[in-house]
């Protein structure tokens, strides 16, 4: 597997354990865009003695907000921003994590920075798709988008 | 047995998780303290008592790795039983961290049955 198919299935399976969400790994037609939905972009970056890079998570604020509903057993409506930004940003440290493992086993050492989020659009991440700079896939009828980069 | 604990963790929803989840595996809990950074804690320490201490590694302001050190320097890690809660799997890092003197590791997304089974050990350690 490529980084981007190892991130994708550490997501996948990160949103299922921690979000009880469940996704898709991307085929081979292309996503449509989503337009006029407000996302999330979350990012994480890495280092270690074998590698370094960052990973980046966009996902629609309304998946944000079920995601935080979930895992903190609330509905829906209880859930403020700063619970839905947590969430967000935990499934992204725990699938760098998971990410780290499969790529490189157990036994080296990364040091990962907090994560860090900013709100975007999907016209944005969209066009960032279109180029290639970010892969797109499905979690409970939402596209949310991903990408690795791994500098060493 | 109640028991005080105290979470540490920047992200707010693994600290109410964590705190649901030992709730759920059985465990009356006491004081449930709460600090986002390692330095946080520490001072927390400083002025009460608790009988397990769960603490994330990556975390601003203060690591869980330079927490550690600290309590180890201070004296605080004979006193207080600390698990680490990570998702940072080196297991380079957990011998490490098992040898300053770390009771317990486990993996982010944790499960209520590895919670219970880390604090039953340790639970059974301190009355023995």
């Amino acid at each position: 597997m490529n980084p981007t198919q190892l991130l994708l299935r550490s997501l996948l399976d990160i949103f299922e354990r921690f979000g009880f969400m469940f996704g898709e790994m991307p085929d081979e037609s292309p996503v449509p865009p989503p337009s006029d939905v407000p996302y999330l972009n979350a990012s994480i970056t890495f280092i270690g003695e074998l590698g370094a890079g960052s990973i980046v998570l966009a996902a629609p604020v309304s998946l944000c907000d079920e995601l935080a509903a979930n895992v903190l057993g609330l509905d829906v409506s209880d859930v403020v921003p700063a619970m839905r930004d947590d969430a967000i940003k935990e499934i992204l440290n725990v699938t760098c994590g998971e990410f780290l493992e499969s790529s490189y086993g157990k036994s080296p050492v990364f040091d990962l920075t907090v994560p860090q989020m900013k709100q975007t659009t999907s016209e944005e991440l969209a066009a960032q798709a279109d180029s290639g700079l970010l892969t797109a896939f499905t979690m409970e009828d939402n596209t949310l988008f991903a990408c690795v980069t791994v500098d060493r | 047995m109640v028991i005080n604990v105290l979470i540490v963790d920047d992200s707010a929803i693994v600290r109410t998780v964590l705190r649901r989840t030992l709730s759920i595996a059985g465990f009356e809990l006491g004081e449930v303290l709460e600090a986002s950074n390692g330095r946080e804690a520490l001072a927390l320490l400083a002025k009460t008592k608790v009988d397990i201490v769960f603490t994330d590694i990556n975390m601003p302001e203060m690591n869980g790795v330079e927490m550690v050190e600290e309590m180890e320097q201070s004296g605080y890690l004979e006193a207080f039983p600390v698990v680490v809660i990570s998702t940072e799997r080196s297991e380079t890092r957990v011998e490490s961290l098992k040898k300053m003197g770390v009771k317990a590791y486990i993996k982010k997304p944790f499960t209520p049955e590895k919670v219970k089974m880390i604090v039953d050990l340790l639970l059974r350690d301190k009355v023995n």
